[in-house]
């Protein structure tokens, strides 16, 4: 009788061990299923924004492999600007050639433009980095002028509102 | 979790990355460029400002536009180098009540500290509105040289902007991390570092878990900005010989050989020659003068021959003071946008003997490298979600015996991917899908994983079956091809097991054979192209004549008929270039018939095109071989 109890008793504890055993192995496998799921979401997700990221890197590569061609563009527009303010001083040059070279000018802007380029405003407007590089200071009579742009050196570009190439320019000092 | 900074925060130029997915990715800045200038000012109008924005108006406010402040962090006030750069910079420093450096701007003192932690600020400011999320922790770089003090002092400038530091590393060991280096015990590195305005020169050794700076070395005054200067004075020595103007004091003519300069550098690198070209770069009383200048790799390499011969003494000098020899050396890294110049390079390479690593964008490698210690720190992946790829492409074996890629290599598993194919031949009744592993073009040089049938395909004429072909790839590598006829619904499947027990060698060994065959592969695949082209181009013809009836002239349909002969005749050459020929021939003359049609009755729309397929089988039960011409991907057929 004695022994019957016994074995019971270790038959009872025994299962009361397997459902503690079942119970945490319920416990870890939820815990796991819970990680998994949460993993499984995460990694779509990434994948959902990896893939906005990359339509918006392409655009972003779009617009820069443009930006790279006008800012080779621009150093044509330089030579221009120079040929521009020399020409009028040339006096053996025939009147239609004149013509001439100024129409292949506004020709080669109007491209520019049509692509979204812009020319910055310097002269009389206020010193920006944002917009302008300054490479030199002139003296200048009138407070007023001081950290004024006085002088534009070289033209300053800029694509859809993204500067690609700064204005350098000469601001005012004001010496009394 | 919160993404942990890497930094580079140099001395003309700093850099950041993060990193993503396990790998390292550079940031842009709020300007979009990848790298920002480390120079910070207060303007005239008292707004501060960081980057290119305060490089922008140096000029003109020097006195309060602080650059290379680097030089001047963690430093006393007497040192020897504080009071050299003293001497160069436009700003004025002081000896602060501690012994340090206090540096002027715009009436207020600021510590080197205060003036780096703007810099960081503006990083850290400008990743968080890349990201979309705040960065509290950042990884920042310094030379091997900095000792406590200097290191100290850069740490309290990233505390300062805001960031807890994890932990501040040494810019040739981030080079090495970048590199991976950092795995293979004993391995000895020289990192060689040419920046815009210092020359670096290190010797690591990689022991347990860390990597040893063995020497260190290097120039604080040479650097790429240095070659700028050189090539400018070339230029300007060289137009004044020419035409006797002096263009060094015109504003103007002095920007545009800047930019020139630097361009004619910088291709330079890929080129032997280039023309320095600055039309209208000045006037006098005869007129306009242009610059048309030569400049050849050779001239560069004169002009700053000197600067290149002082860094490999350096760097000798550096490897004597570590101990090793020079053929000890495991693995060389370049650094620095300098080190693109193919004679920097090449004197390196000889005196290692060894070709330098180069593949990293070396304005980048620092800052990748920072990332990569960060990556380190945030622990990796759970190796659960560690997501594997297929080593070799899988596909299918189609028509003229030309492997067709289903699933290309290195695509990460599970994956999951059909097409659609059809029949080559009018009522073939079956298919048989023939599955192949391997980048070869033709069917027999690549692994043969096994085959079935699909049949009860209904009669119809070639091209009308659509048969769906997938392949499943499950987390383990085990492949399911099913077919499925999409009249009928009827299916078939196999299932194999990993990639059929290829051993690391194997698959390495059939990649190279890929790439050695590769030539002589397209060739062939080009030749099958043709033939199944000129395939479809005969089948279409003869359906033309047999469709077209009475309502076209005899002689109309004799002329298709006879160059339908000849292209048949030479479809079973070898020749691609006849039977492209024969092709174009056919193809004109066939037009003839379609006009003539049109002629004769205006409304009635001739049929005589096929329905658009993706590829075709030949019927498996003619030959044991099925084929397919892929033209066109079963997203169109939808």
């Amino acid at each position: 009788m004695n022994e019957e109890d016994i074995i019971i008793e270790e038959d009872e504890g025994g299962l009361q061990d397997k459902i503690k055993k079942l119970q945490e192995k319920l416990k870890g496998c939820n815990k796991e299923k819970e990680e998994y799921l949460a993993g499984w979401q995460r990694a779509k997700a990434d994948f959902i924004n990896a893939r906005k990221e990359e339509e918006e890197t392409r655009k972003e590569f779009l617009e820069h492999c443009e930006a790279s061609l006008i800012y080779e563009l621009l150093e044509v527009a330089d030579s221009f600007d120079v040929v521009l303010k020399n020409l009028e001083k040339a006096d053996n040059l025939d009147k239609n050639w004149k013509t001439g070279i100024k129409n292949i000018h506004s020709q080669f802007i109007k491209v520019l433009m049509g692509k979204g380029v812009g020319m910055i405003d310097c002269l009389g407007k206020k010193f920006d980095p944002k917009l302008h590089e300054s490479i030199g200071e002139e003296k200048v009579d009138t407070e007023e002028k001081e950290g004024i742009i006085i002088n534009e050196i070289q033209k300053g570009y800029k694509l859809h509102n993204k500067i690609i190439r700064s204005a350098k320019v000469k601001i005012g000092k004001y010496i009394k | 979790m919160a993404k942990i900074l890497g930094i580079d925060l140099g001395t003309t130029n700093s850099a950041m990355a993060i990193v993503e997915g396990g790998e390292p990715r550079i940031l842009e800045n709020e300007e979009g460029v990848r790298t920002t200038p480390s120079v910070v000012a207060i303007s005239k109008t008292k707004e501060r400002l960081v980057g290119i924005l305060a490089k922008r108006q140096a000029v003109t406010n020097a006195k309060n536009t602080i650059f290379s402040v680097k030089r001047l962090i963690g430093r006393k006030f007497l040192e020897e180098e504080v009071q050299k750069d003293k001497k160069l910079f436009p700003y004025s420093i002081e000896e602060s009540s501690g012994g340090g450096v206090k540096i002027k701007m715009n009436e207020k003192s600021y510590t080197p500290e205060e003036i780096s932690a703007m810099i960081l600020q503006k990083l850290k400011r400008d990743a968080e509105a890349k990201l979309g999320e705040k960065i509290e922790e950042a990884i920042i770089t310094v030379p091997a040289y900095f000792n406590d003090s200097q290191r100290k002092a850069t740490k309290d400038a990233g505390e300062i902007a805001g960031f807890k530091v994890k932990r501040i590393i040494n810019e040739p060991t981030a080079a090495a991390l970048a590199y991976g280096f950092n795995k293979k015990k004993d391995e000895k590195i020289v990192v060689y570092d040419f920046g815009g305005g210092t020359f670096d020169v290190s010797v690591l050794e990689v022991g347990d878990d860390v990597i040893e700076v063995k020497s260190t070395d290097g120039d604080t005054h040479l650097g790429g900005d240095d070659f700028d200067q050189k090539i400018i004075n070339w230029i300007i020595v060289e137009f004044k010989k020419e035409n006797g103007i002096d263009v060094s004091k015109d504003f103007l003519a002095l920007q545009r050989l800047k930019e020139s300069a630097e361009k004619a550098k910088h291709e330079l690198s890929s080129t032997t020659e280039t023309e320095i070209n600055i039309p209208f770069i000045t006037s006098d009383s005869s007129g306009p003068r242009h610059l048309l200048l030569k400049m050849t790799r050779a001239k560069l390499e004169e002009l700053v021959g000197e600067y290149i011969k002082r860094s490999i003494e350096i760097t000798k000098r550096a490897i004597n003071e570590s101990s090793f020899k020079i053929n000890e050396i495991n693995e060389i890294i370049l650094v620095g946008g300098q080190t693109r110049m193919p004679s920097m390079q090449k004197a390196v390479r000889d005196l290692f003997n060894k070709e330098p690593n180069k593949s990293i964008n070396p304005d980048e490698v620092v800052a990748l490298g920072a990332a990569v210690q960060a990556g380190i720190m945030q622990g990796d992946v759970k190796d659960v979600l560690l997501l594997d790829v297929i080593p070799l492409s899988l596909g299918i074996e189609t028509l003229g015996a030309v492997s067709t890629k289903i699933i290309s290599k290195n695509t990460t598993i599970p994956t999951s991917k059909s097409q659609i194919f059809s029949t080559a031949a009018d009522n073939q009744t079956s298919v048989e899908i023939h599955i192949l592993q391997g980048e070869r073009e033709m069917a027999v040089d690549n692994k043969d994983l096994g085959r079935f049938i699909l049949d009860g395909i209904p009669p119809s004429p070639r091209g009308m079956p659509q048969i769906e072909v997938t392949f499943d790839i499950d987390v383990n590598g085990i492949l399911n091809v099913k077919a499925k006829d999409k009249a009928t619904n009827k299916e078939q499947s196999i299932k194999i097991e990993a990639s059929s027990g290829l051993s690391k060698e194997d698959i390495e060994k059939m990649k190279r054979e890929a790439e050695t065959h590769a030539e002589e592969d397209k060739k062939k695949k080009e030749l099958v192209d043709t033939k199944n082209a000129a395939d479809t181009l005969i089948y279409t013809a003869e359906k033309a004549v047999r469709d077209a009836g009475d309502k076209v002239a005899d002689d109309i349909k004799k002329k298709v008929e006879e160059k339908t002969e000849v292209l048949k005749k030479m479809k079973d050459a070898e020749d691609i270039k006849a039977i492209k020929n024969a092709s174009d021939d056919l193809s004109k003359t066939l037009q003839s018939i379609g006009e003539a049609l049109y002629k004769q009755t205006q409304q009635e729309q001739g049929d005589t095109v096929n329905q658009p397929k993706d590829a075709e089988f030949q019927d498996s039960s003619k030959s044991s071989e099925q084929e397919k011409k892929d033209e066109e991907d079963k997203d169109t057929n939808k």
